[in-house]
């Protein structure tokens, strides 16, 4: 490299820095308060059926505490009236319609944002002999919380030795490891209450919550009963339970099941305190429902607020993106292109691979985005076949050249057209996804591909079809890495070193590795 | 092992791949502005004429559709003639036509030297016309030429087709050559990436010396199996002139010279090339890397 290259790459690593370091000085003061965060958008999908009676709906909504923000609620059901019922600590969603008739589904949605907790459990806290009034009644026994059975004291006592009594700590410790870890986990169907998980001596997470809260509160210590999701990509139906105890003004949260002690991890999503079912409906009405969550990213609300307030605010790209209406989506998808052109530029002039067209495999690893990676190869390949088929079908009328692409063209609209259709048929997701295929592009690769299979035989087009899909691939991986993302969408400046690397191996004399066997002549004679 | 790995860094000492082509030669020496001069192959032989270097002549010339309908006055008389798009690179799109003893035109250089009728030609011309073997540009012109006839030593090697010699000129210097051969499978083309036979020559006698056959080392020629002798290019001296003549006009510090010898002409340069093929080295084992240093000194 020449001493201008060396400045070039110099100065644009430097700048990257420098506005890195002043947008993390003038946001946050911190890096994670400027790093988006793991979001769900979550989804309560309920159908049921009416026979011309008056139905009724009371569920359980996600609670909006220091530990989760509930944002963006929707709801989907036109036909229903709803309204949100406040009781105590809980949030009960009530869909009410008289003489519903037919099929009816009932949506909820939400974007949630949890984080994990761990308490520091104080290291000597006494029972208490009288708790705070709004406390006291988490002392009580319930109808499947007996704690009051001599059953329970009996094991109460058998556990707990009589100096660790009056200890706080010790008390929670032992009936944790006794509900985690000498009570079998099984799946069991309906509601266990803690004397029955106890006679089983086996339970899934409800009986052994509920015993864990029996044994604390027959020790004196005010527990309660906490009921929610755990969050994840994907649909599920189950919900979980799991325990809070009350100590020193603070409820600790407690999961016998997965073993989390004074702590809860970012998945857990609460629905509602207490032992209510979360779903109660008019009977007879065949409901049928699941939750869907999805991961998604966004800036924190924080560091949103901060920039909001900065005149110009230039530095925020979402800001900006948020306030024309461009989803955090297609900022990525934007974003990551360079990533993309990136293994392009590493694969043809490092490695020295052949591709179709410059950068067609950075713009098919965009297609594959939405398409997934195995149906977006499968496209390609299907595409190529379909649009080669079309070229030599068309050869014999010995068209113009231009006249000639722009049929190849039409009929792989028509053929993506096709594969739609078939997908909505049969249900495919696949359906609507394929509309990022470069199809301009895709044409002049089948034009490619014909020519060189004519030239140079099918064997040497399939290799550069075959390299072509590699490198996709390979540009997909780092378009598709998380982590990647989050960095460039919160510093875009670090397309600077993108840049950089581009200088560095726009000046690389070297020779490129596919070049040591196409010159290997030179290594095995003389 | 140790030898391996100390060839393997003489192959990176002296061996030029595309990238140190790329930035060493071409961008350093080879002014943008001067590429049309070498990519057309019209404008070319018109730089060509004007300094007096020989080039087969030009019959016709097609600017576009309308002077499609002179085409069977152009081709009447003419025993045999090269059809060839103005920016056509790596004898893309070239076709090689000849009167048969039925005086019938066929094309010699394919397999079973198929028949050409005048809708051929027409369809072959709109082809280049509309830009199909330029890939840069959008349209192209073609162009009718004399046919060459091959004198006899390198002639007699190849395979239906005009064997050409290509000289890599470097600020004025010729620095390697080698001798390209066409073959079956080249179908009368002289290019090495379609299979043609390269033959390196010694710059000081003009003899050949290795042979390359795609990226390998033959010994033998690919046709025939005979043992590949050392062959005397004829009129070196003329062709390293020639060589020198041709690339000074393209105003470029690298440029490949193509030169044919026609039995009864001689020396003409066909076409410059600004970004020279890299198989030279191959054919003549040994890496130009290693040439431009022995240059220097």
């Amino acid at each position: 490299m020449r001493r201008r290259d060396r400045i070039a790459v110099l100065s644009l690593v430097i700048a990257c820095y420098s506005l890195m370091f002043y947008t993390i000085h003038k946001t946050g003061h911190s890096i994670s308060g400027v790093l988006p965060q793991r979001n769900y958008d979550l989804m309560l999908n309920m159908s049921l059926d009416g026979h011309d009676d008056d139905i009724s709906l009371k569920v359980a909504l996600p609670l909006d505490t220091d530990r989760q923000r509930i944002r963006e609620e929707l709801i989907g059901s036109p036909e229903f009236a709803f309204h949100i019922l406040g009781e105590r600590l809980n949030r009960w969603g009530i869909w009410e319609k008289r003489n519903a008739k037919g099929h009816h589904v009932l949506v909820y949605r939400c974007t949630v944002r949890t984080e994990a907790r761990k308490y520091k459990l104080p290291a000597k806290f006494d029972v208490l002999a009288k708790y705070p009034q709004t406390v006291e009644p988490y002392l009580l026994a319930s109808e499947h919380i007996q704690s009051d059975s001599p059953e329970i004291r009996q094991l109460f006592e058998r556990l707990v030795p009589p100096p660790d009594r009056g200890d706080t700590l010790a008390i929670t410790r032992t009936a944790f490891s006794y509900t985690s870890e000498t009570i079998k986990a099984v799946e069991l169907k309906g509601t266990t209450d803690a004397l029955t998980c106890f006679r089983l001596g086996e339970a899934s997470c409800g009986g052994k919550a509920r015993l864990f809260v029996a044994l604390c509160r027959t020790g004196g210590l005010p527990a309660r009963l906490v009921q929610g999701l755990i969050l994840k990509g994907g649909t599920w139906r189950s919900s979980h339970i799991w325990a809070e105890v009350w100590m020193a003004g603070h409820w600790a949260p407690f999961c016998p099941l997965n073993g989390y002690f004074a702590e809860v991890p970012s998945s857990y999503l609460i629905l509602c305190y207490g032992d209510e079912p979360l779903i109660t409906h008019t009977r007879d009405i065949n409901l049928q429902y699941y939750f869907h969550g999805k991961k998604t990213l966004a800036p924190p609300p924080e560091a949103m607020r901060t920039l909001r307030q900065q005149p110009g605010g230039m530095l925020n790209l979402w800001a900006t993106f948020e306030r024309v209406g461009i989803p955090l989506n297609l900022l990525k998808i934007i974003l990551m292109i360079p990533f993309g052109a990136l293994v392009v530029v590493v694969a043809r002039d490092i490695v020295g691979i052949q591709t179709f067209g410059t950068f067609m495999p950075a713009l098919m690893a965009v297609a594959f985005r939405d398409t997934g990676l195995a149906w977006g190869l499968a496209l390609l390949g299907a595409i190529l076949l379909f649009g080669t088929a079309a070229r030599f079908g068309l050869q014999r009328f010995r068209l113009l050249h231009t006249p000639r692409l722009a049929i190849i063209l039409t009929t792989t609209v028509a053929f993506m057209m096709t594969i739609t259709t078939i997908g909505v048929a049969t249900g495919q997701v696949l359906a609507t996804r394929v509309s990022l295929f470069p199809l301009a592009i895709l044409t002049l690769t089948v034009e490619r591909f014909a020519i060189i299979c004519e030239e140079e035989g099918l064997p040497k087009a399939l290799k550069i079809a075959t390299a072509t899909g590699i490198v996709a691939v390979a540009a997909y991986l780092p378009m598709q890495w998380e982590t990647l993302q989050v960095i460039v969408v919160t510093f875009p400046e670090t397309l600077l070193l993108v840049i950089a690397v581009f200088f560095i191996v726009g000046r690389w004399t070297g020779m490129r590795l596919t070049e040591y066997i196409r010159f290997r002549e030179f290594i095995a004679g003389k | 092992m140790l030898e391996f790995f100390s060839k393997i860094m003489n192959l990176r000492n002296d061996v030029l791949g595309i990238n140190g082509r790329n930035i060493e030669l071409i961008y350093e020496l080879n002014p943008r502005r001067n590429f049309p001069r070498v990519d057309d192959k019209l404008v070319t032989k018109e730089l060509l004429a004007k300094i007096e270097a020989p080039t087969p002549a030009t019959l016709a010339i097609f600017h576009g559709h309308a002077d499609l309908e002179k085409l069977e006055d152009h081709v009447a008389g003419l025993h045999g003639f090269a059809l060839k798009p103005a920016q056509g690179s790596g004898g893309r799109g070239i076709m090689i036509v000849k009167r048969d003893a039925q005086g019938k035109l066929i094309r010699p250089g394919e397999p079973g030297q198929p028949a050409v009728g005048m809708e051929d030609l027409r369809n072959h011309i709109a082809e280049i016309l509309s830009g199909v073997y330029s890939l840069e540009k959008p349209t192209d012109r073609a162009f009718i030429e004399e046919l060459l006839e091959p004198e006899d030593m390198l002639g007699g090697v190849s395979i239906g087709g005009l064997p050409d010699i290509r000289i890599a000129v470097h600020n004025g210097r010729p620095i390697m050559a080698m001798t390209r051969i066409p073959t079956r499978q080249s179908r009368g083309r002289a290019n090495l990436h379609q299979g043609a036979l390269g033959l390196g020559i010694d710059m000081e006698t003009g003899q050949t010396t290795y042979a390359v056959l795609g990226n390998r080392n033959v010994t033998v020629h690919p046709d025939t199996n005979r043992p590949l002798s050392t062959l005397q290019i004829p009129q070196w001296d003329t062709i390293l002139n020639i060589s020198l003549q041709a690339a000074g006009c393209a105003g470029l510090g690298y440029v490949g010279v193509d030169i044919a010898v026609d039995k009864q002409r001689g020396p003409l340069v066909l076409e410059l090339n600004a970004r020279p093929g890299l198989n030279i080295q191959l054919a003549n084992r040994r890496g130009l890397r290693q040439s431009l240093r022995d240059r220097e000194t």
